[in-house]
């Protein structure tokens, strides 16, 4: 399997999680696993569950049943703090930003720092510190912003970078960008590609969310589709084509796939329908198709 | 790559604020600093047309005036950043000093209780609004529009209507008494409004009013309890409208059912003076200030020129309309 | 739109109603075999239940109300044109059988007057007058004449101060039917040697009348002002309030106000003011009830009935204190 665990524990895994919303089963027995440093897509059509996944993963939503693993131990995430204190990081779709408010206060935003005057019963913000930490993070992202301008000023790159930042000013291991690209135009999403990468090269995990497959096998090292609250493939990118994947996000497998003469060579689509495919997963969801109102 | 201030400024490209013709300089210079301009101008003028405008006197008499309008305008500000409004203030003027002027003859000397009781009827109204917006999801005007109503008939039925005139002797020194050569209510709008300055533009609680103000959709999102700071404006509000009301009633030694009423226009009015936007996420306290004092020395200007009381309202609508246009062209 | 018609329906089915109930007695007064035995309901709109002086009112008014055997059902404008309309249409439709109202504007509750008088039920107006020369066609008027009060004021004023002075004047609500008699009456009985030197509304509040008089004590310097004349006497006391704190009590021989309220009379008695005029609320109150009962029992009713205004000072003060 090209897809095979490395040896070292994943840094985070989420095991058979389930989430059902009164009638809607949103999540049925979901498991993936992210590597230290790698960059992960999840794809899969509208209300697949991919956003309800990375929910649980950060700690907004609790699962039903299944669990998480970080860093190989078994552990909870009670409430998006304690997901964040860990190192998980969510970059939201509408980047979450108060538009009135300046770059280094939406960096800080819900997590100022403080410091003590007149005593510890006295706290004030520490401007400061947010001002150099944001220069700090902004630098590693080689996107320089001056920290005291207000956000409504920026350009949407830009404001995408301070949502990013947000996440690395405070140790993120891992990334989770949901939609990425939906607020952006064709240029800046050349930029985002290349945010991602210097992300990986600062050695943090990035999990991408989206439904568009150019950006999957642009940025990703390997990437999941999901398709009514399951799994139904694992790849690395290289592996399958684009028209492949496209099949398996609106039909659930690949049984019946026609090749109509995509661009990837002879050999490299039979290993991926022979081996790099998650079979069972694909199998399981088209014995349930209709089964799932939504 | 290091970042050096020059780098900073090749790379923020348009978006910098030092950037622009000279016309959009002007016009930021004006949205910044125009309302402190027209105070300035017409302090001026006053001055020049009224001999007895910068006298000492008069000048603690127009501060003395504005503190109690100042001391509402001050929770206002709070409520109005997080795109919230607060109707009810007039009715809380009314209620808190109804109650103290009832509580006050009777506790004898000691005003403490009654003024704690005020202030806690001042903190229920405020709930009250608080538990309605943040709890029953009603917009802040509606909110408040009923929790106006609800206040002001709570004081009829307190008084059946009537006026209560008398306090005791330490209760007016709250309205009319002087520390040195500063009156008493002067003294406690400077000291509620540093506090608010504080809160507001220094604390976590004060950068998250703020950020409620300019998206709560991002403020819940990045873990800001929004309700609670919803509820904490409300609960500010409802406190600075109840100290206001306590200060009236001492000033006026007696409380009218009726007191209060359109004081919710006139705050407003200042606050918005002041730079405080109606659609949150902006204003100052420094501001509300200066629009308070605006408002009250344009009143009291009107006055000692003798200028007739059917224009007096209209000066005030003039200098709302200014400063609505002034704030446009603020550069932030 | 659709609203129109429906109005008219209700009051002609009012009017139908109306007619049946006081019977072939027509615009008269009611048949006397009715009336013997009958339950009268009597419908109020007064100007605002939270003023003080008109609590006094209807407190009377219930309480002869309850002597007479009659029922009320009272209700106030909130000094608002708009309700005042509809509550006069309330009362219409729970047919009442006569409406005592308060007017709260000499013009704009013609409307609403007018409303009544078209439904055929008796009206009767209390306390604030119709403008001058208005064509309304109500039973009687129970109050006073404000014109007087204003009157009082001044002869009160020409009589303290024969040598004349200036005055600063603290005017109610301009266009208030009860602000422009009073004040009206005042102007024509003032002597010439007076001059008012200053003039402010102040919506008789005590809080707007204080504010403005710290002002004109800043214009005006010592001597500069003799006496200080309001509408009512929130604004008077709210006047002598700010004289008294800019320790200036001494120098104002006179200030007067109108109603002869408890805080007036306390400040009569502290020398912070000097004299008020008293209307008789509740005894205008209990006259109107006295006078509907009887019309609507078949008695014979006046166009006019003007209660008096007391002059209070120093001198008389006792007997008004409580
Ligand atoms: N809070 C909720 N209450 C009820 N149903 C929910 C809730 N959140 C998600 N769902 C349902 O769960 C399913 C999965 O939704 P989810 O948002 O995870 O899809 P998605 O893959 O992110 O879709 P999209 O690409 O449109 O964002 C949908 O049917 C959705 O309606
Ligand atoms: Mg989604």
């Amino acid at each position: 399997m090209t897809d095979a665990p490395p040896a070292t524990p994943p840094l985070v895994a989420l095991h058979d999680i389930h989430k059902t919303f009164g009638a809607v089963s949103a999540l049925r027995g979901v498991s993936i696993d992210v590597q230290p440093g790698e960059t992960f897509a999840l794809l899969g059509d509208n209300a697949a569950g991919k956003s309800t996944l990375m929910k649980v993963l950060t700690g907004v939503y609790q699962p039903d049943r299944g669990f998480i693993e970080l860093d190989g131990q078994r552990t909870e995430f009670p409430t998006p703090s304690a997901s964040r204190d860990q190192g998980v990081e969510m970059v939201y779709q509408d980047f979450a930003l108060a538009d009135n408010l300046d770059v280094r206060s939406n960096i800080f935003l819900g997590r100022e720092p403080q410091k003590n005057i007149l005593g510890p019963l006295l706290k004030i913000i520490d401007r400061k510190k947010m001002e150099a930490e944001t220069k700090r993070v902004l630098e590693r992202l080689d996107i320089p912003i001056n920290p005291r301008l207000k956000v409504k000023r920026l350009s949407g790159g830009q404001r995408q970078a301070v949502a990013i930042g947000r996440a690395l000013a405070f140790d993120a291991r891992l990334i989770i960008m949901d939609e990425p690209t939906a607020n952006l135009s064709v240029a800046k999403v050349d930029k985002l590609i290349e945010v991602t990468q210097r992300l990986k090269d600062l050695g943090i995990a990035v999990i991408i969310i989206t439904h568009r497959l150019d950006e999957a096998f642009a940025v990703a090292d390997r990437f999941a589709v999901m398709r009514q609250g399951q799994v139904v493939g694992r790849f690395r990118v290289g592996d399958v084509s684009e028209a492949q994947v496209a099949h398996l996000i609106s039909h659930g497998t690949l049984d019946d796939y026609v090749d109509n003469g995509s661009g990837i060579p002879e050999e490299r689509r039979k290993i991926g329908s022979t081996s790099s495919m998650d079979v069972v997963d694909a199998v399981a969801a088209r014995g349930s198709k209709g089964g799932n109102g939504s | 790559m290091s970042l050096t201030m020059d780098n900073i400024k090749t790379k923020l490209g348009p978006a910098d604020l030092k950037d622009g013709t000279a016309a959009t300089k002007i016009k930021r210079f004006i949205g910044d600093y125009g309302i402190i301009v027209l105070f300035v101008v017409i302090l001026l003028v006053l001055a020049a047309a009224a001999p007895n405008f910068l006298t000492l006197n008069n000048i603690v008499n127009v501060v003395r005036q504005s503190s109690i309008i100042g001391l509402i305008a001050l929770g206002m500000t709070f409520i109005m950043i997080t795109a919230g409004i607060d109707l009810s203030v007039g009715s809380i003027v009314g209620l808190a000093g109804m109650t103290f002027a009832l509580l006050a003859p009777a506790s004898g000397g000691a005003f403490w209780l009654p003024l704690i009781v005020g202030l806690g009827v001042g903190l229920l109204v405020g709930f009250l609004s608080a538990a309605l917006v943040v709890w029953g999801a009603i917009l802040p005007f509606l909110a408040t529009l009923a929790t106006m109503a609800i206040a002001r008939t709570a004081v009829l039925v307190m008084t059946n209507g009537q006026v209560v005139s008398g306090l005791s002797g330490p209760a007016e020194w709250l309205g009319s008494g002087f520390i040195g050569p500063v009156p008493v209510p002067v003294i406690i709008f400077l000291i509620a409004a540093i506090i608010c300055e504080f809160v507001l533009s220094r604390t976590k609680f004060g950068s998250h009013v703020y950020a409620v103000g300019g998206n709560e959709e991002s403020a819940k999102k990045v873990g800001i309890s929004t309700g609670r700071v919803l509820f904490a404006v409300y609960l500010i509000g409802g406190v600075t409208a109840a100290l206001g009301g306590l200060v009236l009633t001492a000033r006026l030694d007696g409380a009218a059912p009726v007191a209060g009423t359109g004081y919710e226009l006139q705050v407003i009015a200042a606050v918005v003076i002041g730079g405080t936007s109606l659609f949150g996420g902006v204003g100052t306290i420094r501001g509300t200030v200066i629009g308070v004092l605006l408002l009250g020395v344009v009143m009291n200007g009107m006055n000692l020129l003798g200028v007739s009381s059917y224009y007096q309202q209209g000066v005030q609508g003039i200098i709302l309309v200014l400063a609505v246009l002034l704030n446009r062209w603020k550069s932030d | 739109m659709g609203m129109r018609p429906k109005i008219a329906a209700a009051v002609a089915m009012l009017a139908a109603g109306a007619l049946t109930l006081t019977g072939c007695g027509g615009n008269g007064s009611a048949s006397s075999s009715e009336a013997a035995g009958k339950s009268y309901n009597i419908g109020v709109v007064v100007l605002d239940l939270q003023d003080p002086d008109l609590a006094h009112m209807t407190d009377a008014m219930k309480k002869t109300a309850d002597e007479k055997g009659v029922k009320l059902n009272i209700t106030d404008s909130k000094k608002d044109v708009g309700s005042e309309l509809n509550q006069v249409e309330d009362l219409l439709t729970r047919q009442v059988d006569a409406v005592i109202m308060q007017p709260l504007d000499g013009e704009a509750s013609q409307n609403a007057a007018k409303r009544v008088i078209a439904a055929n039920v008796p009206l009767f107006i209390l306390s604030t007058e119709f403008a001058e020369g208005a064509d309304v066609g109500y039973k009687s008027y129970i109050g006073v004449d404000d014109t007087v009060a204003g009157e009082m004021q001044a002869e009160y004023l020409n009589k303290a101060l024969p040598e004349g002075g200036n005055i600063v004047f603290a005017a109610g609500i301009y266009g208030a039917s009860w602000t422009d008699r009073r004040k009206n009456g005042f102007d024509s009985k003032i002597n010439k040697n007076f001059k008012v030197v200053a003039e402010f509304q102040a919506k008789g509040s005590r809080d707007d009348a204080k504010r403005n008089m710290e002002d004109t004590l800043q214009r005006f310097g010592a001597g500069q002002i003799d006496a200080v004349v309001a509408n009512n006497d929130e604004m008077a006391i709210g006047a002598a309030s700010a004289i008294a704190d800019a320790g200036r009590t001494a120098e104002f021989k006179a200030v007067v106000g109108v109603d002869g309220t408890e805080p007036a009379l306390q400040d009569i008695k502290a020398g912070t003011m000097s004299a008020t005029v008293r209307q008789d609320s509740a005894g205008q109150g209990a006259k109107a009830v006295e006078v509907v009962t009887d019309f609507l029992k078949g008695g014979n009713v006046e166009n006019r009935y003007t209660l008096p205004f007391t002059l209070i000072t120093k001198d008389n003060l006792s007997e008004f204190l409580k």
